[in-house]
């Protein structure tokens, strides 16, 4: 190991597969695969001081629960640390990285998502995939993208970011780009706070909060997603809603929302967010809100509404710009 | 119109000249305090720069003592190529091993006594530069003049070392970046060390302007690595 080398924690929460010299897909399911998992990697500790924390395995769920360990690893850690790598499933990378963005705000220290292209350990059904990615790209990209994220991992980033292919995406504008095998991962508004091209180049002019660090250690709450179809009635009535803590409904931008169901939501009497990126027609009892990703406004409210941060009105905090997440 | 040897030597290093400045400059702007990979290149393209320039004034705008320095400093320039492309190669795209801290001390110290020594007349005894290529004498101390080169050489294959040993287990992506860099390195390895060094220990210094020119299929490269798309 070098001298100087930044401390970096390696989280791992699924996203860990990796083809090794003959193929075979590895990844990391438990705390005794970590050993064999990195030695794929030898770069890493000459990059880092590396620190492989183990939060949840390949074939666990990735949800509010596990976001919640990582957070308490990420907030235990800070002061060691002089970045955070965070390895996590790419269907679910996009929210976990805004999940970390609200709970964890203003931290110093910078946190980089990535992910491999494939995640879960069964190879069988993703043999097809693996191999089209094998012949293309000669491997599944986790080697790259954990490389880029901890060389990014020891520069200043405002907030959250996701590392993949060749792009540094805030989370806040992160939208899956499915058309594009190396950078599934695209910016909303086409503008990325850095990109790998000739080396990683970091953005200069990054504007940075200087408000105090906020962590918010509880639990994301658990709303109902819905999608509205207009015409198709919504057919449940509010014991089935009992779990939920809100209720976020994805409209439509350019006609109300019926009447049936604009009483339904007055009855509920559950905080409910009408989304839609370009715009909302107000509904009484709703928050309404616009002109952020759809997975911003959902982390975001799952945020808004958990404990610790419910003494707050929520209409206030969903309508605040709390990190730039509301593009102009 | 008549082109003379000298005018198209001019012309060939001012334009590699203005390359390898302007690279240099649009390297370093785009931030060196993160980022090895931009402060080697911009190093490397600036000594680049500073070549084409030194044989510039050696050859045709400076006569006497000036002239002399100018093309004394065309070999510290190179020294300074070479040195910067033996620690981009080793940081470009990341690194995959690390050098001794002692090794790299020897390096350095080596090829600041070279650089030193090449301003002293344990490098050149004597030196003439007639108004055109075929009056030129420059009378090198060949044993210094070996050791030059062999250090030169060294460093530069330690680079291409350190390029080929990152080619295997790597993304096909990172891959390519590297072998298309290696193959820019070679073309520039080849006509560097042919024109500018074993032609003058020859005593033919009539093609010395072909060698700064080099360092431009790098430069295309990179730029081409550096604005491929067009993403804000």
């Amino acid at each position: 190991m070098a001298k100087n080398n930044k401390k970096i924690f390696l989280i791992l929460a699924g996203g860990t597969g990796i083809l090794n010299e003959r193929g075979y897909l590895l990844s990391v399911q438990s705390k005794d695969d970590i050993e064999d998992w990195l030695a794929q990697m030898p770069e890493l500790n000459i990059l880092a001081d590396i620190e492989p924390i183990f939060v949840s395995g390949e074939d666990d769920i990735l949800g509010s629960d596990i976001w919640h360990k990582i957070v308490a690893v990420i907030s235990d850690k800070a002061t060691e640390a002089d970045g955070f790598v965070v390895v996590s499933k790419i269907d679910q990378l996009i929210n976990t990285s805004l999940a970390l963005t609200f709970t964890l705000q203003n931290l110093k220290q910078t946190i980089v998502l990535t992910s491999s292209q494939v995640s879960g350990t069964s190879f069988i059904d993703k043999k097809e995939i693996i191999g089209g990615l094998k012949n293309k790209y000669g491997g599944l990209g986790l080697r790259s993208n954990i490389i880029n994220a901890i060389q990014i991992a020891g520069q200043p980033l405002p907030f959250p970011a996701i590392i993949f292919g060749t792009r540094l995406i805030p989370a806040t504008k992160a939208i899956m780009d499915l058309s594009n095998n190396t950078n599934i991962f695209s910016s909303i508004d086409n503008d990325y706070w850095g990109k790998v091209d000739f080396g990683i180049n970091v953005k200069s002019n990054l504007s940075y909060s200087k408000q105090k660090t906020k962590i918010y250690t509880d639990r994301l709450a658990d709303i109902l997603i819905l999608e509205d179809i207009p015409g198709v009635p919504w057919s449940f009535d509010k014991k089935a809603l009992a779990t939920y803590r809100g209720i976020f409904i994805t409209i439509n931008p350019y006609q109300p929302l019926e009447k049936s169901k604009q009483e339904q939501i007055a009855k509920w009497k559950l905080p409910t967010i009408l989304y839609n990126y370009q715009l909302t027609s107000p509904v009484k009892g709703a928050v309404n809100i616009s002109h952020c990703t759809k997975n911003t406004a959902i982390i975001k409210a799952m945020w808004a509404l958990s404990s610790k941060v419910k003494d707050n009105k929520f209409e206030d905090l969903m309508a605040r710009n709390i990190l730039g997440e509301f593009l102009e | 119109m008549v082109i003379t040897t000298l005018s198209l030597q001019n012309f060939t290093l001012i334009i590699a000249g203005a390359i390898n400045l302007i690279m240099s400059i649009l390297v370093f702007s785009r931030g060196v305090k993160h980022s090895k990979i931009n402060l080697y290149f911009s190093l490397f393209t600036f000594f680049g720069f500073l070549w084409a320039i030194s044989l510039l004034f050696s050859k045709s705008l400076f006569f006497g003592l000036a002239a002399e320095i100018s093309y004394r400093t065309a070999y510290l320039a190179a020294i300074g190529i070479a040195m910067a492309l033996f620690y981009f190669s080793y940081n470009f795209p990341y690194k995959n091993k690390n050098l001794n801290i002692y090794y790299q001390l020897f390096i350095v110290s080596l090829a600041i006594i070279i650089s030193v020594l090449g301003y002293s007349k344990v490098h050149i005894i004597d030196f003439y530069n007639g108004a055109n290529a075929s009056n030129w004498f420059v009378d090198y101390y060949k044993p210094f003049y070996a050791f030059y080169s062999l250090f030169f050489l060294y460093i530069i294959f330690s680079g291409m070392y350190f390029l080929i040993s990152k080619l295997k287990n790597i993304d096909i992506f990172l891959k390519r970046q590297i072998i298309i860099f290696l193959i820019t390195f070679i073309i520039g390895l080849i006509i560097g060390a042919y024109f500018n060094l074993w032609l003058p220990y020859m005593e033919n210094w009539r093609y010395e302007f072909a060698g700064p020119i080099c360092a431009v299929f790098m430069n295309v490269y990179v730029f081409n690595l550096i604005f491929p798309k067009q993403e804000k």
